[in-house]
């Protein structure tokens, strides 16, 4: 197998964009990457679309526009890891020796507000009020609270610290502060979830350009490694949407530790290794969860690393460096490319007010709906 | 079957053994594998931790434990059947005798009183009337200490 590079990286901001159609944020999301890669459309030999709620063909839709080349292109979707799954198709196109160039482009314009409950569950839990996925993250912060002691507090500590990350993040959806206070006297959604410590869906698109690392020179001086890109499925005994019979008898590693264990294996590094992270905080609480789950610390322990200011920018290992979802939003077949995105700009040093020192590895997380999960690990 | 078990049906209908009539006769079905013994709320194509399909119907337990809990404080996106105007309500997932885990609508609680671990007791209650007349009947929990009040 060969070794892949990024060499291009382009972003459209995540937000509400009402008159904007999604094949227009695709294309300035793609123009930004092929001209950061300084290639043209004609270079690329393969291309893969990751979206969730647009139509069939958004990625022919989308890249046609810059002209017909004839080459192969098709959307992929896993909910929350779509653009997991899209990057992982592109890397082993080109480390197969197939393609030695490759466009990957993920992009969402999702439905105001609560997600269609039927995408994802059965019609039965949505008539008895048991389809909304804000309730599995409060099912497991309430138990993780039980066993180990977290705290609500801590909890909104991790939607603080990412509120003030987003500030600095001009492609993000909230650029605002918020006080400890503010967090803790927001409404709540799902006891002890609250409104500003969850993500909204939303619109957005990322895009990367690929290549073969033993032709990166020809295009770009300083091009990123993709060290690893992993995409699994739960085993059972998964505690998530949409779920209804869960095992009180089996305990299978969660999704999140059985991705990351194949990636930082594949990229023969360890948890230790890396540098900065962006992880899918979905609510703040699942980020407490993604710290034991990635290896950060044992289980149980999630809420002193944000006690103890480990995971701010300035920290040993800085999390959601961005703002992560919580003040980006997650348009969801963009969300873990422009998590991508933001770690190609820590690991080139092009990340401005909310630079990560010194940082040489970074690792990208996204978990959903269905247990799909995808780590991305990357180096400079 | 008769004219009046006709008239009920369940929310899933593997959920629940038949006729589903009178009320208090209904109770939880759940599967049971074989070969490696997990057990499963309602029917399975196959055992969803070792893939046989060596499965059998077993009858659930009426009792169970809350092992999480959150309150639902906006009313649910889609065709939410529950009373109008909305109010908010309590689910958890309540571990039963056999092994098995599940998803359930908390009643005739109040919310500070909810605790992990609380013993609970099955109810089975109409959701909603469908097109054709018929009580469309699901599963609830309460807790067991409440009864003797009732």
């Amino acid at each position: 197998m060969r070794e892949v590079s990024i060499i291009g990286a382009g972003i459209h901001k995540f937000g509400r964009f009402e008159d904007k159609p999604y094949t227009q944020m695709g294309l300035e999301a793609t123009r930004m990457a092929l001209h950061d890669a300084n290639l043209e459309w004609k270079d690329i030999q393969i291309a893969y679309c990751s979206r969730v709620y647009l139509p069939a063909t958004s990625g022919v839709r989308i890249l046609t526009q810059l002209g017909r080349t004839g080459i192969s292109i098709c959307d992929v979707e896993a909910a929350c890891a779509a653009g997991g799954v899209a990057l992982r198709q592109a890397y082993l196109a080109i480390a197969s020796g197939a393609y030695d160039t490759a466009l990957v482009l993920g992009v969402e314009k999702m439905p105001r507000g609560f997600m269609d409950p039927e995408a994802i569950y059965e019609r039965w839990q949505v008539h008895m009020g048991l389809s909304q996925n804000p309730m599995w993250w409060a099912l497991r912060a309430r138990r993780h609270m039980e066993d180990y002691g977290t705290t609500e507090v801590q909890i909104a500590r991790v939607a603080v610290k990412n509120h003030k990350n987003s500030v600095y993040n001009p492609y993000a959806m909230y650029q605002k502060e918020f006080t400890l206070e503010e967090i803790l006297n927001s409404r709540l959604v799902n006891d002890p979830i609250r409104l500003l410590a969850i993500c909204a869906p939303n619109e957005g698109a990322a895009a990367l350009v690929l290549c073969a690392k033993e032709i990166a020179h020809k295009y770009k001086t300083q091009p990123i490694d993709i060290a690893a890109v992993v995409h699994r499925v739960a085993l059972y005994t998964h505690f998530s949407p949409p779920l209804y019979t869960l095992s009180a008898r089996v305990s299978n590693p969660p999704v999140t530790t059985l991705t990351a264990d194949e990636a930082y294996e594949k990229a023969g590094l360890g948890p230790e290794d890396i540098n900065v992270m962006e992880v899918q905080d979905t609510d703040a609480f699942e980020e407490i969860e993604w710290y034991e789950q990635l290896g950060l610390c044992p289980i149980g322990e999630g809420g002193r690393l944000i006690d103890e200011g480990i995971t701010e920018i300035g920290g040993k290992i800085p999390v959601n460096p961005s703002g992560g979802l919580i003040s980006k939003g997650e348009p969801i077949g963009a969300s873990h490319l422009g998590q991508v995105f933001e770690i190609v700009q820590q690991l080139r040093g092009q990340a401005g007010q909310r630079q990560v020192a010194n940082a040489k590895v970074g690792l990208a997380h996204v978990v959903g709906a269905g247990g799909n999960c995808a780590i991305t690990v990357l180096k400079s | 079957m008769s004219e009046e078990e006709g008239k009920y049906i369940g929310v899933r209908e593997d959920f629940f053994n038949t006729p589903m009539y009178p009320l208090k006769k209904v109770h939880l079905m759940g599967s049971r594998c074989h070969d490696c013994e997990e057990v499963f709320l309602g029917k399975v194509v196959a055992c969803q931790c070792c893939q046989s399909e060596n499965l059998e119907s077993i009858t659930l337990g009426r009792t169970g434990k809350l092992y999480s809990y959150t309150v639902v404080r906006h009313r649910p996106p889609g065709n939410y059947k529950g009373p109008e105007p909305f109010e908010p309500y309590a689910v958890g997932l309540v571990e039963l005798p056999e092994g098995v885990r599940i998803l359930s609508p908390l009643i005739d609680c109040h919310f500070d009183e909810l605790k992990i671990g609380m013993n609970l007791e099955l109810v089975i209650e109409k959701l909603y009337e469908d097109e054709e007349g018929r009580n469309v009947l699901t599963y609830k929990f309460r807790p067991q200490e409440r009864t003797e009040s009732r």
